[in-house]
């Protein structure tokens, strides 16, 4: 592995990045709270992209570590088995369980 | 500094691209055969995608001092229907014969069905028989974990395939290191809001090192950089590594591994 | 000002390019149909060709606020491979028929070979009885009489001048045109057709009637903005804001709108825009990005749209 060249501390790190995850975070909330304002929002939280949206926000605040590799997992299909056809299929970017 | 963009569709590109490309200094290309956007109607339709990207593509390319190499492959998006499928493998091997051909590319997998794996293992066989390196797409969301392993079960089943002649593509978080694991070479694709960022790209970097990692920009007809690798470089400058290992990954890393190939040269 | 670009390759531009010509002014581009820098081998490809200019670019453009429009054709080049030709010609009906195709072209001669002048003519009786407007692409090399001929040929088939539009024109050539009634189109292409301030002057000289100005931006090197920068140009010149907009917009309109496919109120009054279709069944935008796409559908013709 490559360490850097002038080897950065985390403060550096925080410094660097902190203004432009703070907005990212911002938008993650408003959005939340834009599914909250508009009309049919319990329907839209009972959809299996916010019900995943929910669990890896709480990963998010997980002590340390893997937190990427945590919601990446999270977000994927567990199973191993292939489908039957692919016909018509898309990714949506959260696994709906069974019901492909 | 010279960069190679491993993976970028330059025949949805311009001109324009092609020059800010070659005085960023972007001098070498390969652009791996993909979905067009829409379901191509006949096989037939394939053969003068190929030659496109055989023929005149790497002229175009030259003419702004770039050189271009392609993969030739059916792309996993369109292969579902095994008929026409049969059709364009029959005549995949005389455009790998091609001069600037480097291998088969980008084949892999989409939705993870039973017809996508059995036109890529029909890939795979090409591949043996004539000893041809492989370029890995693997699928998206939430259902990339899932087939990149499906992917590499397949070619670790294959003893005659030599996992460093393999590069698997569009790899993130989750999937980089089983990918190391397995001794592939794993790329991480810059696209904007989808796939990875330059920040996460260049954490990937930090994690698992700089050998057997490709950083490409995918760059085609849809909303795209065809400078993210020059971007992305950038940033792995600004948290202070060295312009060696910034070399490393940008321009010896994809040197290295395409130049398995024979008819690879850098520009 | 709002401008047409009324002839502009965007299956070879990026959507970067669609951004510029949007953030300048063009609320609608017409791409014809034309070879593709290499000799097609199979109608299949030919066919595939088509469906994408009358479905996926269109979708395509509309997530850039975008109007395409395109016109449907046999070119030159490839007119003189006719095992080719025939079966692209049994295409040609079917197509010319879809919503939002505006014209037959661009069609006409390349290096004026009997094959050439055979799919040309079959292909003026085709837009006469489909009462569609004609593009026509003149030729590089011996431009003038090329120019010419295409006239004579248009005329001897009983076509009406003002369904006609000639093309890449040039200095030498445009008078005739205009003498004749024809519309005169000017491709801004940097290096081999037309400059900017060559193009002011025959504004200046000719004046804007029946004159358009396009881009015919492609693969090779182009510019996109090529309309919009020759208004500019031609403004800074002291060429009246009506003689420009003639040129860059109205002009263009008034041709290609002949067909009934093309309308003012199709980009002032635009369909609402559903962020959630889909194009065949697929995103247009990869790794599951959702696109931005106006709504589109197909009134005009019972055929399906693109074929599986």
């Amino acid at each position: 592995m490559n360490g850097p060249y002038r080897p950065m501390r985390a403060n550096d790190i925080l410094d660097l990045y902190f203004i432009e995850n703070r907005s990212r975070i911002l938008d993650i909330a408003s959005f939340l709270d834009r599914i909250d304002r508009y009309e049919g929002a319990e329907e839209a939280k009972a959809d299996y992209r916010y019900q995943a949206f929910a669990r890896i926000v709480k990963l998010l605040s997980e002590p340390t570590g893997n937190r990427t590799k945590a919601i990446q997992v999270a977000l994927s299909d567990p199973t191993t088995e292939p489908l039957a056809s692919a016909a018509g299929l898309k990714a949506w970017g959260a696994w709906n369980g069974d019901q492909q | 500094m010279k960069v190679i963009d491993p993976h970028i569709h330059m025949i949805s590109r311009t001109t324009d691209d092609y020059l800010k490309m070659a005085v960023s200094g972007i001098h070498t290309v390969a652009e791996p055969a993909f979905w067009a956007g829409f379901d191509r109607g006949s096989a037939a339709s394939f053969r003068d995608y190929f030659n496109q990207l055989t023929k005149v593509e790497p002229a175009r390319a030259a003419r702004f001092g770039v050189r271009h190499y392609c993969w030739i492959g059916l792309n996993s998006k369109e292969s579902e229907d095994l008929a026409l499928a049969d059709e364009v493998l029959s005549f995949v091997p005389e455009f790998l014969d091609r001069p600037t051909v480097l291998g088969i590319g980008e084949v892999g997998l989409n939705k993870n069905s039973h017809n996508e794996i059995a036109v890529l293992e029909r890939h795979l066989e090409i591949a043996v028989a004539r000893d041809e390196m492989i370029l890995i797409h693997t699928p998206h969301l939430e259902d990339k974990l899932k087939g990149t392993r499906i992917i590499m079960d397949m070619i670790k089943s294959e003893p005659r395939i030599s996992p460093q002649r393999v590069l698997i593509d569009h790899a993130e978080e989750h999937t980089i290191g089983e990918i190391k694991d397995n001794g592939f070479w794993f790329g991480m694709t810059l696209y904007p809001n989808s796939k990875g960022s330059p920040e996460r790209a260049i954490d990937a970097v930090e994690i698992f090192g700089t050998d057997r990692l490709c950083i490409n920009s995918s760059a085609d007809w849809s909303v795209s950089d065809p400078l993210s690798t020059l971007k992305c470089a950038n940033e792995m400058r600004r948290r202070g590594h060295p312009e060696h290992a910034i070399e490393q990954v940008f321009f010896e890393n994809p040197k290295h591994f395409l130049g398995q190939c024979p008819k690879f040269r850098v520009g | 000002m709002m401008f047409i670009d009324p002839h502009a390759h965007m299956i070879s531009r990026t959507t970067d390019d669609y951004e510029a010509m949007a953030a300048s002014g063009v609320v609608a581009v017409i791409e014809p149909a034309f070879w593709l820098g290499q000799p097609r081998t199979n109608a299949g490809s030919y066919l595939d060709y088509l469906s994408s200019l009358v479905g996926f670019e269109r979708f395509r453009a509309g997530q850039f606020g975008i109007r395409h429009y395109c016109t449907i054709g046999l070119n030159s080049k490839e007119a003189n491979n006719e095992g080719l030709a025939e079966a692209v010609m049994e295409l040609i009906p079917r197509f010319a028929l879809k919503e939002g195709v505006v014209a037959i072209g661009e069609i006409g001669y390349d290096e004026q070979t009997v094959l050439e002048d055979k799919y040309f003519r079959l292909q003026l009786e085709l837009a006469k009885e489909l009462a569609l407007p004609v593009m026509i692409h003149t030729p590089h090399r011996d431009k003038k009489n090329g120019t010419s001929r295409s006239m004579d040929v248009c005329m001897e088939h009983g076509l009406d001048p003002r369904m006609v539009v000639i093309d890449h024109n040039n200095e030498e050539t445009v008078r005739e045109v205009l003498d004749r009634g024809f519309w005169a189109a000017f491709s801004i292409y940097p290096s081999t057709k037309m400059g900017n301030v060559r193009m002011v002057e025959i504004l200046r000289q000719y004046g804007a009637k029946r004159v358009i100005v396009d881009s015919a931006c492609d693969w090779g090197i182009s510019e996109p903005l090529a309309v919009a920068k020759t208004a500019r140009l031609a403004l800074d010149s002291g060429i009246a804001a009506t003689e420009v907009e003639l040129a860059c917009y109205r002009n263009a309109l008034d041709a290609y709108g002949r067909s009934g496919q093309m309308m003012e109120s199709d980009w002032l009054n635009p369909m609402p825009i559903d962020q959630r279709a889909l194009f065949e069944g697929n995103s247009i935008l990869r790794g599951g990005r959702e696109p931005v796409v106006q709504e589109q559908c197909d009134r005009r013709s019972m055929d399906n749209l693109i074929i599986d």
